[in-house]
């Protein structure tokens, strides 16, 4: 790769002309490619529609749709932002072991784990904006023309966290991409810092998300010091088993070279995050049931059901089972060492958290209710199509976002590949078998 | 080259089609942008409008009020009072249940109608405990039940409030009198501060309200009975178009039994004050450091 | 971040609403006067000027106690509520009576049992009521004169409006004071029902005593 650093021939790039160039060559990437690409993209769009029109008709109707109500005032949506928010941190479990401990095939992908946070912000966000009342009243929230209320309020500080975490992404990929297109060596001065800063806001991002919960003293069942260090742990196993899948999808769809050394490193990784994890679980079902107090009402409804409400008992054991499955997979050569077995793992893996925290962690924070009232919570379909919805708008940013870079990424296109027909050089995915 | 005129062509088309298919997804949302006015959406924060804003803001509620209800309002802006905190306490034994004050705040608020809305709940509980746990806001039997007790929870006005701390864009604040409002005008909904209420004491406009023109309380004002928009958080007031003016809330005129005391903190002379300091008073949830201003007490 | 958001939000500017609360206990109140307590905004229930009965046409009236008592010569003796059923006659047939071990003379005067007899051996009319209650329910007494028991309607500025506060015997009926049953209004309509608690014990469903809610604010005053 480093090869391309030749073209070094053309002393100063003069940007005007090249950057244009460049936006040019990233939206004719995004919007060419082989059949299967169309047809993935174009399922996409049909579910991101249905989302948009179940959306539409949230907004004006009102957000009597939902299944929420007074009582469960947060339901799927805050759940899955939580868990876009976790998959964005995970993301970064790429970046460490890349720049800080210099894993030299790791650089050559770690592309994808930044590109996945910002898919995944672009899904976070989408997610507070489908939760909210008014969104039409979005601009109030923009510091400077709207009231800003920082920094009391945690979900300002969320908001900030998310938007830098974005921009810090963008601009490491952005100018990561713009150099090999020019075919240049980037400058370790205008990405080396802003790398070891997306390290410690990755760990922010998701540390501002929990705090968000856990500093409600009205809440019980969030107001523990041991949920930002659970969402970190849970994250560091999402995003590690989110892009190991993606990874072993662009291996076989696509030309670019993914070596088994940063599966390998990821593996590992979640080797551990996955037992930190049911660990710190298990801690906070120890302290809520051997004390036994009126708080454990919402454990005790969480796993076993309360005063014959019990909706969330299926979830919850089904969670559990799945991480305990990966688990086994995990330490298991046997089972780890089989390509299809691994892959139900991971899969579990993203499946487990995710219903961890989502309807085993924001919903059971409103049941029972602060007056100690039971009103259960069940998602309608409007909120299932949106969310389906937004989950394709992430998928399709993600898709984009891997279509446009990878090429450029590994040298095959750019200024210093060879331009004969711009039509045709570009990596296409291969169709499939 | 004409495989690439034909994939280009394919793809305008496709680019076409998907916009179109989009427009027609969104398209309910026509149905609230055309209901909502160019001023409403750029109204600015209740604290930042002037004197001459508000009337105009003022003005053009009513009218929609007009419009959309068909009832004929006036909706003032009342500001708090020099030397005036509120407090209000309620006596549990007396209490016998009889949601007479949940019915009136639901008839002074114009809440809405379909759900019986109303910021009380009262919680029957049971006797020997104080746990909630064992509470139940759902009875439809006589009361006072032998072996029970009723308590009815409402916005606790809280000196640290944590709604007011976690709002986004301070669209809920404390205003000088001890009231917390909320701004209907510029809450986003994104119900950040029910969750954070320790008391259940706010309430979500999950449709607009509904309520027939002959059952309006004309006597409205902005932060507090006016009809609240779709999608924003409400709350109790303190009932601030009533007390603000001198007069009592309504919870406390429609109580049969004399359990609920209001009045002027900062007067020595006032009933809520005689009650603090001779009653053995004590607040819900104290260990939570929101320090309301609601108090209960039990008589000897 | 961590570090700052504990930092930021802990100096945030957030106002002081609690200074109230240095005031209290300064010993400006004591529980003896009730500076703000006007026996003029007590409303004098109907009860206590006459007895209802039918009219003429079927109608509700209202008779006064004189009408009888001025002409008939009524004496009372110490005599117990069992007999009242059988002795009392004429409108006030049929009175119950559960008030401890209270006899008539207790609180009517005998030689006049229209007008109430005070334990110091004054006598009131029956819409000096209160006086005469005050006697033995001492400790309501003071809530009531602190507002804290009873009921009002109007005004808590006393600058700004009258207020009119309720009545004992708007509350209970002499005879039988102890609080009658309601019927509760209907419960709230959440959207999503809550899962009642277990409870303990059975549910008492015995009628509700009373139905209607309570006095609406009378524009003869008081």
């Amino acid at each position: 790769m480093a090869t391309r650093a030749n073209s070094a021939k053309q002393d100063r790039p003069r940007h005007w002309v090249s950057y244009p160039r460049f936006l040019w060559r990233s939206l004719r990437l995004a919007t060419d490619g082989s059949w299967t690409f169309y047809a993935w993209m174009t399922l996409l769009t049909a579910i991101a529609l249905v989302g948009a029109n179940a959306w539409a008709n949230q907004v004006t109707t009102g957000m009597g749709l939902t299944g929420m109500s007074d009582h469960v005032s947060w339901g799927l949506y805050i759940a899955n932002f939580t868990f876009a928010v976790g998959l964005a941190a995970g993301g970064v479990m790429m970046v460490i072991p890349a720049y800080l401990y210099h894993d030299e095939e790791m650089h050559d992908v770690v592309i994808v784990g930044e590109l996945l946070a910002v898919a995944a912000l672009v899904l976070a966000l989408g997610f507070v904006v489908a939760d909210l009342g008014r969104p039409d009243r979005f601009w109030h929230l923009l510091p400077g023309i709207g009231r800003f209320n920082w920094p009391l309020s945690m979900l300002t500080w969320d908001v900030v966290v998310l938007n830098g975490y974005l921009l810090l992404n963008l601009h490491i990929c952005g100018y990561l991409l713009y150099m090999r297109f020019l075919g240049r060596k980037p400058n370790p001065r205008w990405y080396i810092p802003f790398v070891f800063l997306s390290v410690f806001w990755a760990i922010s991002v998701h540390t501002v998300t929990a705090f968000l919960y856990s500093g409600l003293g009205g809440r019980p069942f969030w107001n523990s010091a041991l949920l930002a260090p659970r969402f970190l742990a849970s994250a560091f196993v999402t995003g590690p088993a989110f892009i190991i899948l993606t990874l072993q999808i662009l291996k076989r769809f696509t030309t670019f070279r993914v070596p088994d050394g940063p599966i390998q490193t990821l593996l590992k990784i979640m080797r551990i995050t996955v037992l930190i994890n049911l660990f710190m679980a298990g801690a906070e079902v120890f302290t809520e049931f051997y004390t036994g107090s009126s708080h454990v009402a919402a454990a005790k409804y969480l796993y076993f059901g309360l005063h014959g409400g019990s909706a969330l008992v299926p979830w919850i054991w089904s969670a559990l089972a799945l991480n305990l499955f990966v688990v086994v997979v995990l330490y298991t050569p046997r089972f780890y060492e089989k390509r299809a077995v691994l892959n139900a793992a991971l899969v579990a893996a993203f499946a487990g958290v995710w219903i961890e925290k989502g309807m085993g962690l924001i919903v059971p924070g409103f049941v029972p209710s602060t007056l100690h009232e039971l009103v259960e919570y069940v998602p309608t379909l409007t909120e299932w199509k949106v969310t389906a919805g937004l989950w394709a708008v992430g998928l399709m940013v993600f898709t984009i976002a891997l279509k446009v870079a990878l090429p450029i990424f590994s040298g095959e296109v750019g200024v210093g590949a060879s331009l004969t027909d711009a039509d045709d050089v570009e990596a296409e995915p291969a169709p499939a078998e | 080259m004409n495989g690439v005129t034909r994939r280009r062509l394919l793809k305008g088309a496709g680019a076409t089609l998907g916009a179109l298919a989009f427009a027609k997804a969104v398209e309910p949302v026509l149905d609230f942008t055309s209901e909502l006015s160019g001023d409403e959406f750029l109204q600015r924060h209740y604290r930042e409008l002037s004197p001459e804003d508000m009337r105009e803001v003022l003005a053009r509620l009513e009218a929609e009020t007009k419009e959309k209800y068909g009832a004929e309002v006036t909706i003032r802006d009342i500001r708090p009072q020099e030397g005036v905190q509120f407090g209000y306490a309620l006596n549990l034994s007396l209490c016998i249940g009889c949601r007479r004050c949940a019915e009136a705040c639901h008839v002074e608020n114009n809440h809405d109608r379909k759900t019986h809305q109303s910021y009380i709940r009262v919680l029957e509980m049971q006797q020997g405990s104080i746990d909630m746990e064992h509470g139940d806001a759902t009875y439809d039997h006589p009361v006072p039940q032998p072996g029970r007790y009723y308590m009815p929870v409402q916005c606790q006005q809280c000196d640290n409030a944590p709604c007011v701390k976690v709002c986004p864009v301070e669209a809920t604040w404390k205003e000088q009198d001890g009231i917390v409002v909320v701004d209907y005008n510029w809450c986003i909904g994104c119900r950040y501060c029910e969750a954070a209420c320790p008391y259940h004491a706010r309430r979500f406009n999950w449709e607009a309200p509904e309520i027939s023109a002959e059952e309006i309380n004309p006597n409205q004002s902005y932060l507090s009975n006016r009809i609240r928009p779709q999608g924003v958080v409400e709350k109790c007031t303190f009932c601030l178009h009533r007390t603000r003016t001198g007069a009592l809330p309504a919870c406390l005129e429609a109580c049969p039994t004399g359990a609920r005391v209001f009045g002027n903190l900062l007067d020595p002379n006032s009933e809520i004050r005689w009650v603090l300091e001779n009653k053995r008073v004590f607040v819900l949830k104290e260990e939570l450091g929101a320090r309301p201003r609601f108090f209960y007490f039990f008589d000897v | 971040m961590m570090l700052a958001a504990v930092v930021l939000t802990a100096c945030g500017t957030r106002e002081d609403h609690g200074a109230w609360r240095e005031q209290l206990f300064q010993g400006s109140t004591d529980a003896a006067d009730a500076p703000s307590f006007q026996l003029d905004d007590v409303r004098v229930p109907d009860r206590l000027r006459g007895i209802a009965a039918a009219g003429p046409d079927g109608e509700e009236i209202r008779i006064a106690c004189d009408t009888c008592h001025g002409l008939l010569d009524v004496e009372l003796s110490r005599r117990g509520p069992e007999r009242l059923q059988s002795q009392v006659g004429g409108p006030h047939v049929g009175l119950a009576f559960e008030h401890g071990p209270l006899d008539c003379a207790h609180c009517h005067d005998a030689a006049a049992p229209h007008q109430l007899r005070t334990a110091d051996a004054r006598t009131l009319p029956t819409t000096e009521a209160i006086e005469l209650c005050s006697q033995c329910h001492g400790l309501q007494w003071r809530d009531f004169q602190h507002g804290a028991h009873g009921g009002m309607r109007g005004h808590w500025d006393r600058a700004a409006g009258p207020r009119e506060r309720n009545h004992c015997v708007d509350c209970h009926d002499p005879h039988a004071p102890a609080f009658q049953r309601y019927r509760p209004l209907p419960p709230p309509v959440d959207r999503f029902a809550p899962i009642p608690p277990h409870r303990n014990g059975p549910v008492d469903h015995g009628a509700p005593t009373r139905h209607e809610a309570a006095p609406e604010p009378s524009e003869d005053g008081s």
